[in-house]
C-alpha cells in the first residue's frame, strides 16, 4: 500500500509542477506586466511625466525582478507563492490576490463539494435503479431525469431560476452570499440556513447536470456486473434479491465509477463557476470572469492554478479510495 | 426399476423453457425428463446449444426474467413440488438443501470479498450461526475440500488463488450447508486435466460422504464415462437418452447418440515417409518474462522462464504434438517458434537456416513457407473484413498473384481445400460457425502454400462433432500436401489422432518426448503419467 | 470478453443467452444446427451458410437493422438531419434578413400565430400587428394586436436576397409582407427578428461544433492509436499527457486562454481563436479511449495472424485496429457535439466567445445576460430552444448508434 501511495504522490506532484508551469506561462502571456501598469497608473493619476514613468517602469523591473530570465522568474514566482503566500498583485483592485480570493475560493470549495457529493449519491442511487428496473419503469423514470440533467445546459437553468426569482417571486435571496445581518455574524445554524437560501439554486442545478453522468455510468457498470458469474453464483447461495445487488455487486460497479471521478470532478467545479456567475453569487466564478474582462490577468492565472491544483489533489484521494476499495488494485501497485 | 416407496430426489417432468425476446420466444428446453435418485450421479450431456445449462438452472430457477416455464412443466423435489414456488419461497433451498457450482472458478467468486466472508455467508444465511462460528465452520469446510494451507486461505482475496484451488472453495460454499442436490454446470471444463481429475475425485468423495445426489452437466464424454452412475443425451433442447452409463457407451440407442460416441477423436495419421528430412530444429530455446512490481522505491523484479531450454525436431510431413497444461508454456514456445515474440537464447532452424536472429523484415519470406492456426475462431478473424479479404491478404502483403482475378482464383481453391462452397467469399465473419470459421482460418493459412503449419488447439473451442471433421480435414490436409504440423494441445485424445511424435512440456521443461503410442501408452516419466491418467482415466 | 464491433447472431438460443455463459465462446445456433448436420450425417460446413435464409450483411448493414428498432434513436437521426438541412439551407429558411435593423420594432414581444379568423381556416399562419401602449391607471406596458390587419407570410415567396452556393437568391419558406411584422419570435434590441437570427446563428454554431469535432477527434485518435499499438516509453508519456489535460478543468482553462487573446482580432480570427481553445481539452477523453480499444484489439488473435502472414506495422494500424476503432469513435464524436456546443452557448452568453456582428446561439442568449433584460424582454432565451433541440438529437442519435454498435454495452 505504501509503494502505492508514494507511487500516486509522485504522479500528483508532477501534475501540480506542469500546471503551474502552465499558469505561469498565462501570467507572461498577454503584453505588459506589473510594471507597465504601474507605470500607467503613475501617470493617470500620480501625475508623472512619460519621460519619468520609463524610469519609473525600469526601476520596478529592476526592483521585482521582471527583466530577469523567464526561468530565474518562474522560480522566484514559485518561491514567492509557497513561502510568503504571495500570489501577485490584481490590477484592477490594487491588492494582493491571495487576499481577493481567499475567501471566494473556500466558498467556491464548499459549494463544489456540496454538490458533488449531492450529484454522486443520487446519480449512483439512480444508476442503481435504472440497472435493476432495466427497460422497466423505474428505469425510464432514472434515465429520463438524467437525460434532461444531460441536455439542458446548465446556464439556462440558472436563467430560468433567476428569472422566476426575481420576476415571479420576488425572492430577496439573490446575488449576495450571505445576508446583510449575517456577513460579520459568527457561525450558527442560523446564518447555515441563510448561507443555503442563498446558495441552493446552485446546489440544485449543478448537482442535477452532475447526477447525469453519474447515473449513466453507474447504470452501465452495474449491468456489466450483473451479468458476471459471481453475481448468479450469489443468487444460487440463496441470497436475497436485494442483498445480491447491493452487497455483491454494487462494490464492484464502483470500481469504474471512482475512476470517473476524476472526470465528475472537474466537471462539477465548471458547473458551479457557470450557475455563480449567471446568479452573481459572490464565489470565484464571476470573480474569474470579470478579472477576465478587465485583463487582470494575475487573478485570472492564479484562480486558475487554485482550482488545478485542488482537481489534481481530489484526483489524488480519489486513487487513494480506489487503492482502499479494490484489493487487486494495492498490490499491483498502480491502477 | 426402484420400488422403496421413498419419493425419488428429483423428479423432472416434462420441463419446457422458454425466453422471451423482442421478436417472439425461443424455446430453450422442450418436454425434458428425468429423475434422480439419493446418492447417483447423473450426467447431462450434449454438445452446446443443447439447453443443460438452461435445465439445469431451471431446477433452481435461477433463470433470467424473460425465461417462461412451461405450463406443462412439473419439477419434484424430495416429494414436494417447487416448479411453482415463487422466488422468494426458493431462497430457503439455494445453497441450503439444492446448492450449485459453476464453469469459471475465475469470475465465480466475488473479487472484492475474501474467501471467509465469502463461505461464511451462506452458513450465516440458511444456519444462523454467528460470524465466528461460521469463520470456524469455514476453516473445516476448506479441510475438507483439501485445500492447501487453508487457515491462510481464509484470509486471502479470489485473485490470489489459482482456478483449481477457486473452484475447491465453490464447492466448499455449496456443501457448506449439507446440500441433498448438488448441480454442477460443467464445473471442470476450464480447469486442467490433472486439476480437472482431482475435482472430479473430490466430488465424488463428497458425494458419498454427505450421501448427496449431482446433477453434472458436461460435454466431455470421458468425464461421463469414468465418473457418473448414470448418463442423459440432450440435443437442441430435447431429451433424446437415459441409461446407465456403461450401458449407454457399450449399446447406444439413438442415432444421435451413436453418432456423438463416434466423434470422439479416432484414427491414426498415415506414416511419415522414412527418409524425409528434418526441416525445423530448436536448441535451448528459451524465452523469459520479466515481471515488475513495486513502486518507485523498492521496485521488485524477477524472471519467469516461460520456456526453458527446449529442444525438438520436426520431419518433412510429420506432426509433433506438444502436450502440457495451463503455463506450461506451449503457447509460448510456439509463438517464439513462429518469431511472433523474442526469444532470449537458443536456437530456431528452419531447413538448415537460422531464424532466431532474423528481424521482421528478415522473416518475411519465410512466412510464406511456415505458416499459423489459432485457437480462438472468434477471435482469429477481423469482423470487419469478409473471407475472401480475410484469406487473400496474405497473398497482397507477400505479392503472390498478380492479379486481382489470379489472387480470387487461389482464394477459390483455398476455400475448397477446406471444403467451404467458395461462393461464399464475400460474407462475413459472423455469418459461420465456429467450424466453419476455423476452416476460415485454416484456408487463411493454407492460401500461401506452406510447408508447416503451426496450430495452436484449434479445436479445443469446438464441440465434439465438429472438432472431429476439423481432424479429418487436417489428415486429410497433411496427405495431399505433405504438410508438417505442429501441434498444440491439451488434448490427449486428439494428439493420439493426428500426431505420430509427442513432445510433453512441464512448467516451461521438456519432459518426455517420443512417439505418439508410446508416451501416451506407456508413459515413463511421472509427470506424464498423471497426465495421461487425468486424461483418460480421471484419475488423480 | 465480446470483441468490439463482433457480432453473434440475432436468433441467439439456449446457453448463450444466459447471462455467466457469454464466457463460453460458441453461438449456440450454429453449433445447434451443426449438431444438426452432423447428426443427419452430412458434410456441416461445406454448404452452410448457402442452407440458411440470410442474406450476406456487412457489419454496416447489421449495425443499421439494430439501430432501425432503436425508436429514440430514429427519432435523433430525424432531428439531426433536419437541423442539417435548415442550417445548410438557412437563409432559406429565415423570414427576415437577420442583420437588418428596423428601429420602429425594438423589442417586439413573440407575436402569436394564428390559423383561424373570421373568414375560416387559413392554411398559412398569420400574425397580427402589435402596438404597445402604456396603460394610463397602472402605467404597465400594454400589449394589444390590431385584429384589423392580417400579416400573411407569402409561401416559397421572394424576400430579402442572399447567396446559396453562389448563387443569387431570394425566395424563402415563408417570405413575410413588406410593412406587416411577422416576428414569430419578436425582435431584439435593433429589431432585428429573432428567428432569422436564430435560423442563421445556426450555421457559426454548428460549423463551430463540427471543426472543433474534427479537431479533437483526428488527434484524439492519432494519439491513442500510437499509444496503444506501440506501446512503452512513449505510451508512458503520452499517458502523463492525456491525465494533464483530463484533470484540468474546464471552464477555468478556457476562461485562462480567453485571457491572453489579443484584443485587436477581428471576429472571424476570434471564431478560430474559440475553436482551438475548445479543442485544447476534448481530444484527451477520445484518446484514452481508443488506447483502450487499440490495446484490447492488438491482443486479438487476428492481429497476430496479420503479422504471421507478414504484414506491416503500418498495414496492421489502417486495416485491422482503425476499422475496428472507429465504430467507437464515431459514437464518440456524435455525444461530443452536444458539449461543446454547449460550452460554445455558453462562452458567447457571456460575451468571450462569438462576437459580433457574427451570429451564434450563444451569442444571441448574451443579449439575456442583463437581468432588466430578462425581465423586461424575457423571450430573449428563446434561442436556447435551438441548442435544447440540437443538443437532444445528438445525444439520442449517439445512445442509438451506441447500442446498435454494441448492444452488450448498455
Amino acid at each position: 500500500m505504501l509503494r502505492f501511495l508514494v507511487r500516486r504522490i509522485v504522479s500528483a506532484l508532477g501534475l501540480v509542477f506542469v500546471v503551474s508551469m502552465v499558469s505561469f506561462l498565462l501570467i507572461k502571456a498577454p503584453p505588459g506586466d506589473y510594471a507597465d501598469y504601474a507605470a500607467t497608473l503613475a501617470q493617470s493619476q500620480g501625475g508623472l511625466s512619460y519621460e519619468q514613468s520609463l524610469v519609473l517602469k525600469q526601476e520596478i523591473r529592476e526592483r521585482l525582478g521582471l527583466n530577469k530570465p523567464l526561468v530565474e522568474q518562474y522560480v522566484h514566482w514559485v518561491e514567492g507563492m509557497v513561502l510568503h503566500g504571495d500570489f501577485g498583485p490584481s490590477y484592477v483592485f490594487n491588492k494582493p490576490v491571495g487576499e481577493l480570493i481567499n475567501d471566494r475560493f473556500w466558498r467556491t470549495l464548499g459549494i463544489a463539494s456540496t454538490c458533488h457529493v449531492l450529484a454522486t449519491l443520487i446519480g449512483v442511487g439512480l444508476g442503481i435503479i435504472g440497472a435493476v428496473y432495466q427497460h422497466r419503469w423505474g428505469d425510464r423514470i432514472a434515465s429520463t431525469i438524467a437525460f434532461l440533467g444531460m441536455t439542458i445546459p446548465r446556464f439556462f437553468m440558472a436563467l430560468v431560476i433567476l428569472y422566476w426569482l426575481a420576476f415571479v417571486v420576488g425572492y430577496q435571496y439573490i446575488g449576495a452570499i450571505y445576508s446583510r445581518e449575517y456577513i460579520f455574524a459568527p457561525f450558527s445554524f442560523a446564518k447555515l440556513w441563510d448561507l443555503f437560501k442563498h446558495v441552493w439554486p446552485i446546489i440544485f442545478v449543478a448537482a442535477f447536470g452532475g447526477l447525469a453522468y453519474n447515473m449513466r455510468v453507474m447504470r452501465g457498470n452495474l449491468l456489466d456486473v450483473l451479468r458476471q458469474p459471481y453475481i448468479e453464483a450469489a443468487r444460487a447461495k440463496g441470497l436475497p434479491g436485494s442483498t445480491v445487488v447491493l452487497k455483491h455487486a454494487v462494490p464492484n460497479a464502483l470500481h469504474p465509477l471512482i475512476m470517473y471521478q476524476g472526470i465528475a470532478m472537474p466537471y462539477m467545479l465548471s458547473g458551479e463557476l457557470e450557475v455563480a456567475i449567471v446568479l452573481g453569487v459572490p464565489t470565484v466564478g464571476p470573480l474569474m470572469l470579470d478579472s477576465l474582462y478587465r485583463g487582470d490577468i494575475w487573478v485570472t492565472a492564479t484562480i486558475f492554478l487554485w482550482l488545478s491544483v485542488i482537481l489534481v489533489v481530489a484526483n489524488f484521494f480519489a486513487d487513494v479510495a480506489l487503492g482502499l476499495i479494490d484489493p487487486r488494485v494495492r498490490e499491483a501497485g498502480s491502477v | 426399476m426402484d420400488s422403496s416407496p421413498k419419493p425419488r430426489l428429483l423428479e423432472v417432468d416434462n420441463l419446457s423453457v422458454g425466453f422471451k425476446l423482442d421478436d417472439g420466444v425461443v424455446e430453450a428446453v422442450r418436454d425434458v425428463s428425468f429423475h434422480l435418485d439419493r446418492g447417483e450421479m447423473l450426467a447431462l450431456v450434449g454438445e452446446s446449444g443443447a439447453g443443460k445449462s438452461v435445465t439445469a438452472r431451471a431446477l433452481m430457477k435461477l433463470l433470467p426474467h424473460n425465461a417462461i416455464i412451461g405450463r406443462q412443466s412439473r419439477i419434484n423435489f424430495a416429494g414436494r413440488s417447487i416448479d411453482r414456488l415463487s422466488d422468494r419461497q426458493m431462497l430457503a433451498l439455494r445453497g441450503n438443501r439444492i446448492a450449485m457450482i459453476f464453469q469459471e472458478p475465475m469470475s465465480s467468486l466475488n473479487p472484492v470479498y475474501r474467501i471467509k466472508t465469502q463461505i461464511s455467508e451462506s452458513l450465516i444465511r440458511h444456519q444462523r450461526l454467528t460470524k465466528r462460528q461460521a469463520h470456524a465452520r469455514a476453516l473445516d469446510l476448506l479441510k475438507e475440500v483439501r485445500i492447501p494451507d487453508p487457515d491462510a486461505r481464509l484470509e486471502q482475496y479470489p485473485h490470489q488463488l489459482s482456478g483449481g484451488q477457486r473452484q475447491r472453495v465453490m464447492i466448499a460454499i455449496a456443501i457448506a450447508n449439507n446440500p441433498e442436490l448438488l448441480i454442477a454446470d460443467e464445473p471442470t471444463t476450464s480447469l486442467d486435466v490433472t486439476v480437472q481429475a482431482e475435482i472430479l475425485k473430490l466430488i465424488r468423495n463428497l458425494q458419498i460422504a454427505y450421501q448427496m445426489s449431482v446433477l453434472l452437466v458436461t460435454h466431455n464424454l470421458t468425464v461421463v464415462e469414468k465418473v457418473s452412475d448414470r448418463v442423459a443425451v440432450m440435443r437442441l433442447g430435447q431429451l433424446l437418452e437415459t441409461n446407465a452409463t456403461a450401458s449407454l457407451f457399450s449399446g447406444p440407442q439413438h442415432a444421435y447418440t451413436r453418432k456423438l460416441l463416434a466423434s470422439a477423436p479416432s484414427g491414426r495419421p498415415d506414416p511419415v515417409a522414412p527418409n524425409s528430412e528434418i526441416v525445423l530444429t530448436t536448441d535451448d530455446l528459451r524465452v523469459e518474462y520479466r515481471l515488475r512490481w513495486g513502486g518507485v522505491f523498492s521496485r521488485r523484479s524477477r524472471i519467469l522462464v516461460a520456456v526453458d531450454d527446449v529442444k525438438l525436431s520436426i520431419r518433412s510431413g510429420e506432426t509433433l504434438g506438444i502436450v502440457g497444461e495451463s503455463g506450461s508454456g506451449k503457447t509460448t514456445l510456439g509463438k517464439a517458434i513462429l518469431r511472433l515474440i523474442h526469444s532470449d537464447g537458443g536456437l530456431i532452424a528452419w531447413r538448415g537456416e537460422r531464424l532466431d536472429n532474423k528481424d521482421k523484415a528478415a522473416m518475411r519470406p519465410y512466412r510464406t513457407r511456415i505458416q499459423v492456426v489459432f485457437q480462438d475462431p472468434f477471435s482469429s478473424l477481423n469482423p470487419r473484413l469478409s473471407i475472401k479479404q480475410i484469406i487473400e491478404e496474405g497473398l497482397i502483403v507477400n505479392r503472390i498473384g498478380g492479379s486481382a482475378r489470379e489472387r480470387d482464383k487461389r482464394v477459390r481453391a483455398a476455400l475448397v481445400d477446406v471444403g467451404l462452397d467458395p461462393n461464399t467469399l464475400n460474407r462475413f465473419p459472423h455469418e459461420f460457425s465456429g467450424g466453419q470459421r476455423q476452416r476460415v482460418a485454416i484456408a487463411r493459412a493454407l492460401v500461401l502454400d506452406p510447408e508447416f503449419i503451426m496450430l495452436d488447439e484449434p479445436t479445443s473451442a469446438l464441440d465434439l462433432s465438429v472438432q472431429s471433421q476439423i481432424i479429418d480435414l487436417l489428415r486429410d490436409l497433411q496427405r495431399r500436401r505433405n504438410l508438417t504440423y505442429l501441434f498444440i494441445s491439451h488434448d490427449l485424445k486428439v494428439v493420439r489422432a493426428l500426431c505420430h511424435r509427442v513432445l510433453v512440456l512441464h512448467q516451461g521443461k521438456v519432459v518426455e518426448t517420443g512417439d505418439a503410442d508410446d508416451v501416451i501408452d506407456r508413459p515413463r516419466e511421472d509427470y506424464t503419467k498423471r497426465l495421461v491418467r487425468a486424461a483418460l482415466e480421471v484419475e488423480a | 470478453m465480446t470483441v468490439f464491433g463482433e457480432d453473434r447472431p440475432p436468433r441467439l438460443l439456449l446457453d448463450a443467452t444466459l447471462a455467466p455463459n457469454v464466457g463460453a465462446a460458441r453461438p449456440a445456433a450454429e453449433t445447434a444446427s451443426e449438431s444438426q448436420q452432423a447428426a443427419d450425417g452430412l458434410i456441416a460446413d461445406s454448404a452452410g451458410p448457402e442452407r440458411r435464409a440470410v442474406r450476406s450483411q456487412t457489419y454496416l448493414s447489421l449495425v443499421w437493422r439494430r439501430f432501425r428498432r432503436n425508436s429514440l434513436g430514429m427519432t435523433g437521426a430525424a432531428l439531426v438531419l433536419a437541423i442539417a438541412v435548415v442550417t445548410i439551407f438557412a437563409n432559406f429558411f429565415s423570414p427576415y434578413d437577420p442583420i437588418a435593423r428596423n428601429r420602429d420594432l425594438i423589442y417586439v414581444p413573440p407575436q402569436a400565430l394564428h390559423f383561424f379568423a373570421e373568414d375560416g381556416f387559413h392554411l398559412i399562419p398569420f400574425t397580427y400587428p402589435l402596438s404597445t401602449q402604456i396603460d394610463d391607471s397602472t402605467f404597465q406596458v400594454v400589449i394589444k394586436e390590431d385584429s384589423t390587419r392580417k400579416c400573411t407570410p407569402v409561401f416559397l415567396g421572394r424576400g430579402w436576397s442572399y447567396e446559396l452556393f453562389g448563387f443569387a437568391a431570394d425566395r424563402h419558406l415563408f417570405s413575410p409582407p413588406a410593412g406587416c411584422p411577422w416576428n414569430v419570435v419578436g425582435t431584439d434590441r435593433e429589431g432585428r427578428d429573432v428567428l432569422s437570427r436564430m435560423v442563421v446563428g445556426s450555421q457559426l454554431t454548428m460549423a463551430i461544433a463540427m471543426i472543433v469535432v474534427a479537431l479533437s477527434v483526428t488527434f484524439g485518435s492519432l494519439i491513442g492509436i500510437v499509444s496503444g499499438y506501440v506501446g512503452g516509453l512513449t505510451d508512458h508519456w503520452i499517458q502523463r499527457g492525456v491525465e494533464f489535460a483530463l484533470a484540468l478543468p474546464e471552464v477555468p482553462f478556457y476562461f485562462a486562454l480567453v485571457a491572453i487573446i489579443p484584443r485587436d482580432l477581428t471576429p472571424l480570427e476570434i471564431v478560430f481563436i474559440v475553436c482551438a481553445i475548445l479543442s485544447s481539452l476534448r481530444w484527451a477523453q477520445l484518446a484514452r479511449e481508443v488506447r483502450g480499444k487499440t490495446l484490447a484489439i492488438s491482443r486479438l488473435d487476428y492481429v497476430a495472424a496479420a503479422e504471421a502472414v507478414g504484414a506491416s506495422r503500418w498495414r496492421i494500424v489502417v486495416r485491422h485496429i482503425l476499422p475496428n476503432v472507429m465504430s467507437h469513435v464515431v459514437v464518440a464524436t456524435t455525444l461530443m457535439i452536444p458539449s461543446i456546443i454547449l460550452i460554445e452557448s455558453f462562452l458567447s452568453f457571456l460575451g468571450i466567445g462569438v462576437q459580433p456582428p457574427m451570429i451564434s446561439w450563444g451569442l444571441l442568449l448574451n443579449a439575456a445576460q442583463n437581468i432588466q433584460n430578462l425581465g423586461s424582454y424575457p423571450w430573449s432565451l428563446s434561442p436556447v430552444v435551438a441548442v435544447l433541440i440540437a443538443v437532444m438529437s445528438f445525444n439520442m442519435l449517439g445512445d442509438g448508434l451506441r447500442d446498435a454498435i454494441d448492444p452488450y454495452q448498455q
